[in-house]
């Protein structure tokens, strides 16, 4: 299924793509762009691997205005208490993949 | 202003009233932004969020406060995670830096394409035998430092004051 999307595009674009329809490449302007589009998703597929993120960063900035400056502390104490120092802490995490 | 390079553990401490760097922690926290401006990696956000992610783990929820537990009940661990990490690292005059460009290696005439401040670690890591987030920390900070020297600075520090003075914490 396709869909009918008008785009601008700077003129000496479109003077790069209607040369490469002469040339052969593709066999009118519609298929030009609607390859390359595909071929640029398919070659940055970081552009969409952590879309989610996006997602949660809003759901979690509205639980953030939620806390105060004191259930932020607390949580964060009760969190990182332990018999470890915050070195050891760290240090963890840089023995465990170096 | 001094400008001072921060390390992980030492972004933590402030939020840990028994470690042994807690009290300079908080110190140097309360100062940031005013005599302090402080500089890290974002490598430090990954590890911070390896830290929490690791105590959430081990951590029985139920000894979460009451109130607090309530308003994370929508929320998965990672999320919990992710909304600790983003609090501990939001800190006004806390600038993580990074060198926006990408640097090629050749391996007997192979390229091998790596963030800049990664071909930076591997250098510094071959001279000094450092670890591996030990070197990316080190090139951060002497990016910091050696960048500015070569007049790069306009471009990366934006408005950043003299990195002379410039000191490690952690």
């Amino acid at each position: 299924m396709t869909e009918v999307v008008p785009i601008r595009i700077p003129k000496e674009v479109l003077e790069k793509i209607e040369l490469l329809v002469r040339l052969g490449k593709y066999a009118n302007k519609s298929e030009a762009l609607r390859t390359i589009i595909i071929e640029h998703l398919e070659e940055r597929k970081e552009l969409l691997a952590y879309e989610g993120l996006l997602f949660q960063d809003k759901k979690i900035s509205e639980v953030a205005e939620s806390l105060d400056e004191k259930e932020f502390l607390e949580l964060c104490k009760a969190i990182l208490s332990g018999r470890k120092t915050s070195v050891e802490l760290v240090e963890e995490q840089r023995e465990e993949i170096s | 202003m001094k400008n001072v390079y921060i390390d992980t553990n030492i972004l933590i401490a402030a939020f840990m009233p028994e470690d042994v760097f807690s009290e300079s922690s908080r110190k140097i926290y309360s100062k940031l932004g005013v005599d302090y401006e402080g500089y890290t990696s974002p490598l430090s956000l990954v590890e911070i969020a390896g830290v929490i992610s690791t105590r959430l783990s081990e951590f029985p929820t139920e000894l979460m406060p009451i109130k607090v537990r309530k308003k994370l009940q929508n929320l998965s661990s990672d999320e919990i995670a992710m909304l600790i990490t983003y609090y501990i690292a939001d800190r006004d005059g806390l600038n993580f830096f990074h060198v926006p460009s990408d640097a090629k290696i050749r391996i007997k005439g192979r390229s091998v394409f790596m963030p800049t401040i990664l071909s930076h670690a591997f250098t510094h890591s071959l001279k000094l035998g450092l670890r591996a987030f030990d070197a990316y920390h080190y090139a951060t900070a002497y990016d910091l430092v050696h960048l500015y020297n070569t007049g790069v600075s306009n471009q990366l520090f934006e408005g950043s004051r003299s990195f002379q003075e410039m000191s490690m914490c952690g």
